[in-house]
């Protein structure tokens, strides 16, 4: 049973694994996007600005 | 078509016998590589064979990869192979040329190695000199298809030569399996219904990527 | 850019779905299945093993087939299913080896032998990193989707060939064992199991995938800008 158990956790610990870098590239893209939609915001302000004081 | 093939060939030869940028290292890597693997071999005559056979096919294997990897990377140079690629010729044709050349760098490598092993190894792989040409022939055909096809593959690539040698190694397995078991037999005298077998097999497999090579380059060579 | 935010809601249900394939999965293989005669408990592995080594051959030729129709059609979505399917394929491949090797200890007393079908599948894992590495050599794109393709295409030629020169080498021929049965219903249950879960890792990297190359389109077009 010893085989068997191991031979499991392999494949429990691969799906574990990939799971896991799944979430983890989730998040590193959730947070460029934000960082991206916070750019485009700035620019927008910043170009409104230039639009009034012109 | 016939004179634009040869002018690529030609071209290449050329360049190699001007230069020397290819052969030497590929030869001098083949004959120390023979040498280095012939030093363990204390075994008896007539295990010989199947372990000279296996050696054999991978000293050809790795040097050859030598001598595809430099062809490869000479045309990198000064925007060659951007200019060979614009030239008006169908993009199958600069394939079958560069396989060419590579082909010949691999009979060439043969005409060297397989003597050496004979007097290295003491096996007599030239008895029957035919039915060695055949495999040496047929196996450097599949070599050079599947080099040629990956050496394009890996061009402009950071670390192109480890790549190269990385996805050409388990290409070529079955060559070498098939190279190795021939050439025992051919070493041992059986050339019979089995040697025909793995000769048939080389062939087939030089067919398969020969035919692939000249059918996916043109996806390679695009921009 | 209201697709990419959905993600939260979906990750309970993989979780548990997960979590209860493979629960269920190592219940029924370590209970319900019978013992086999001679090698005992260490043939349960094949409820897992064979399963693994079906997912990376069926993922190669799934993986060349989006290679061709990426060439055919062009369509960078095919491309993103080639990748997700390379890296699903490459950990299946790798978990053939282990459990493999795992088996193969307890039975033959040794980690590793050059038998044949250990030679094709340590070759087909060979196939699948050499894909990894030459896409990460290279930029998301036209240029990586055609060289990868091509690869793949070339890899699947090679495959079938590498089986029957293994095979033919030294005059070695194995041979598939008579199963019972209930074995053959709980490792097709196991196959159907661990495929699942496989195919939901694949669509939801899929996924993830397009969601990164639109992020990156629009961080270009907000640089031009």
């Amino acid at each position: 049973m010893g085989t068997f158990m191991m031979a499991y956790l392999a494949v429990w610990l691969a799906v574990v694994f990939y799971v896991g870098r799944l979430g983890v590239r989730q998040h590193r893209l959730q947070r460029t996007l934000h960082t991206l939609q916070e750019r485009i915001q700035r620019d927008a302000d910043q170009r409104e600005s230039l639009a009034k004081s012109a | 078509m016939a004179s634009k093939l040869w002018w690529l060939i030609h071209k290449d030869l050329v360049i190699e016998y001007r230069v020397r940028q290819a052969w030497p290292a590929m030869l001098l890597l083949g004959i120390i590589v023979a040498v280095v693997f012939n030093l363990q071999m204390d075994l008896l005559p007539e295990q010989r064979p199947a372990a000279a056979g296996a050696l054999l096919w991978l000293a050809i294997l790795f040097a050859g990869l030598v001598a595809i990897e430099r062809t490869g990377a000479a045309e990198q140079q000064d925007g060659c192979w951007d200019g060979l690629v614009l030239f008006p010729l169908p993009s199958s044709l600069i394939y079958v040329a560069k396989l060419a050349v590579n082909f010949i760098a691999l009979l060439a490598l043969e005409c060297v190695l397989v003597p050496l092993f004979v007097v290295l190894a003491d096996i007599p792989l030239l008895r029957h000199a035919w039915a060695m040409l055949l495999v040496a022939v047929l196996g450097s055909l599949g070599m050079a298809a599947v080099g040629t096809l990956v050496s394009a593959m890996t061009h402009g690539l950071r670390q192109r030569g480890a790549i190269l040698s990385l996805l050409v190694l388990p290409l070529l397995l079955p060559v070498v399996l098939a190279g190795a078991e021939a050439s025992r037999l051919v070493a041992v005298g059986d050339v019979g219904t089995q040697w025909w077998r793995w000769v048939q097999f080389l062939g087939a497999f030089a067919i398969v990527f020969t035919t692939l090579g000249i059918v996916l380059f043109g996806f390679l060579v695009e921009e | 850019m209201g697709i990419i935010t959905t993600s939260k809601s979906g990750r309970p249900v993989l979780w548990t779905s997960l979590v209860a394939v493979l629960l269920t999965g190592a219940i029924v293989a370590m209970y319900l299945a019978p013992t086999e005669q001679t090698m005992g408990d260490v043939q349960r592995v094949m409820y897992v093993h064979i399963a693994v080594a079906w997912l990376a051959l069926l993922g190669f030729v799934a993986m060349a087939a989006c290679g061709l129709a990426y060439l055919l059609s062009r369509n960078l979505w095919w491309d993103q299913w080639s990748m997700a399917t390379c890296e699903i394929g490459w950990l299946c491949s790798t978990l053939t080896l282990v459990t493999g090797s795992l088996w193969a200890h307890a039975a033959w007393g040794t980690w590793w032998t050059w038998d044949p079908r250990l030679v094709s599948s340590f070759i087909l894992w060979a196939f699948y990193s050499g894909n990894l590495i030459l896409r990460s050599g290279l930029d998301d794109g036209p240029q990586r989707a055609r060289l990868s393709a091509v690869l793949v295409i070339i890899g699947v030629a090679d495959v079938p060939l590498v089986v029957m020169a293994t095979r033919w080498f030294r005059g070695i021929h194995p041979v598939s064992p008579a199963m019972e049965p209930s074995m053959r219903y709980v490792l097709l249950a196991s196959m159907v199991g661990l495929t699942a879960i496989m195919t939901l890792l694949l669509v939801r990297r899929r996924t993830q995938l397009q969601h990164e190359s639109l992020v990156m389109q629009l961080q270009m077009q907000a640089d031009e800008n």
